[in-house]
């Protein structure tokens, strides 16, 4: 499945050049949709799965534009010089590019991990008609937690036993240190942005309609997303959680076979065509 | 000797690590590191199981590569864990 004619392309995120590959659909008119990619080695895990996703997007009538945040990627700037904030404005600036490079009328935002934290964050100031979130990261803080665990397994899997401890990083940051995280230098700024992102107290998503993605060892939404569904759903109607059982990929080396979760996403996103008649 | 924490333990890491083997072919003395291959981001998802799954905390000096070495290690693990709660 090889989409029509995909190709490079440089927009401007604030002062920044951003790097992004648009698949535009040959139908004039018809819907965008930008996809966020998470963040750190995440990015690096994901990266076959949301190509795959973005032809498929293509394939099924949506025109489509990966980017790299600024300071990611081929994207111009230095990583620990940014924050949440900015790459939310990158989303903003990539609907509009879309917009204007896609002729797109309507554009839609998709995300995995913190790339859908974000997507949800600046979804209303994007001014997106719906939103795709994959294993959305919900609590920034569980996710700093995680992370750093992360490290200290691969600690223990080197030297036999952790080197570091979970508060003692954390302290760190909290002096105004850079840590490391995953292999990124994590500013005090990102540290901040990131412990305290919970999606349960400032994702608005104004009654968009919404998708969410559970991507677990059982198909069953987490306990936190499950809160977070039952959230957004006290204001909307138009939430759809669905499941799915796969490793995550995102933390994988190996390639995952998405189909099932890109082909589900799919049925969906159809319905978000005609949205009068759905 | 298996008891329950093991074979519960079993069916954990079968389902988590999406291995493509029944939880009773897992064998509780073998390393699951060098004869299963779990890596550090397997391990990961283990602990999660284990938080998840048993009740317990694990803590970060409880990173030690002894008690992840095999099912039998790990048994014994959270069953010292559940002891001292």
């Amino acid at each position: 499945m090889a989409p029509t004619d995909e190709h490079q392309v440089l927009f401007a995120g604030g002062v920044y050049e951003l790097h992004g590959m648009l698949y535009p659909h040959q139908e004039k008119g018809a819907p965008g949709i930008v996809i966020c990619h998470p963040l750190f080695e995440e990015r690096k895990s994901a990266h076959r799965a949301l190509v795959e996703a973005a032809r498929a997007f293509c394939s099924a009538g949506f025109s489509v534009l990966r980017f790299d945040y600024r300071g990611c990627g081929n994207s111009h700037g230095t990583f620990r010089d940014f924050g949440l904030d900015d790459w939310a404005k990158d989303i903003r600036a990539a609907a509009g590019f879309l917009a204007t490079q896609g002729g797109c009328p309507r554009i839609g935002l998709m995300g995995l991990r913190l790339g859908a934290s974000l997507a949800f964050s600046a979804a209303s100031s994007a001014g997106a008609t719906f939103v795709v979130g994959w294993e959305p990261v919900i609590d920034g803080t569980s996710y700093f937690q995680q992370e750093l665990r992360k490290k200290l397994m691969k600690q223990m899997m080197t030297y036999g036993e952790n080197q570091d401890s979970r508060a003692a990083l954390a302290d760190a940051a909290d002096r105004g240190e850079d840590i490391d995280f995953d292999g990124y230098a994590l500013s005090p700024r990102l540290y901040r942005e990131l412990t305290a992102l919970d999606l349960r107290k400032t994702a608005h998503h104004a009654g968009l309609p919404v998708l969410l993605s559970a991507v677990t060892h059982n198909a069953k939404p987490s306990a936190i997303l499950a809160e977070w569904t039952d959230l957004l759903r006290e204001s909307s109607d138009n939430v759809d959680v669905h499941g799915f059982r796969l490793p995550p990929f995102w933390n994988l080396v190996g390639l995952t076979d998405c189909s099932e979760l890109i082909a589900e996403t799919i049925t969906w996103l159809q319905k978000q065509k005609n949205p009068s008649t759905s | 000797m298996t008891d329950d924490t093991e074979s519960r333990l079993k069916a954990m890491i079968v389902e988590r690590l999406f291995m493509r083997i029944q939880p009773e072919e897992l064998e509780s003395d073998k390393s699951l590191v060098e004869d299963y291959d779990v890596d550090s981001v397997s391990l990961l998802e283990l602990v999660v199981g284990l938080e998840e799954e048993f009740g317990i905390v694990v803590a970060d000096d409880d990173f030690s590569v002894q008690h992840f070495e095999s099912v039998a290690r790990l048994a014994a693990f959270v069953r010292s864990k559940r002891n001292s709660a």
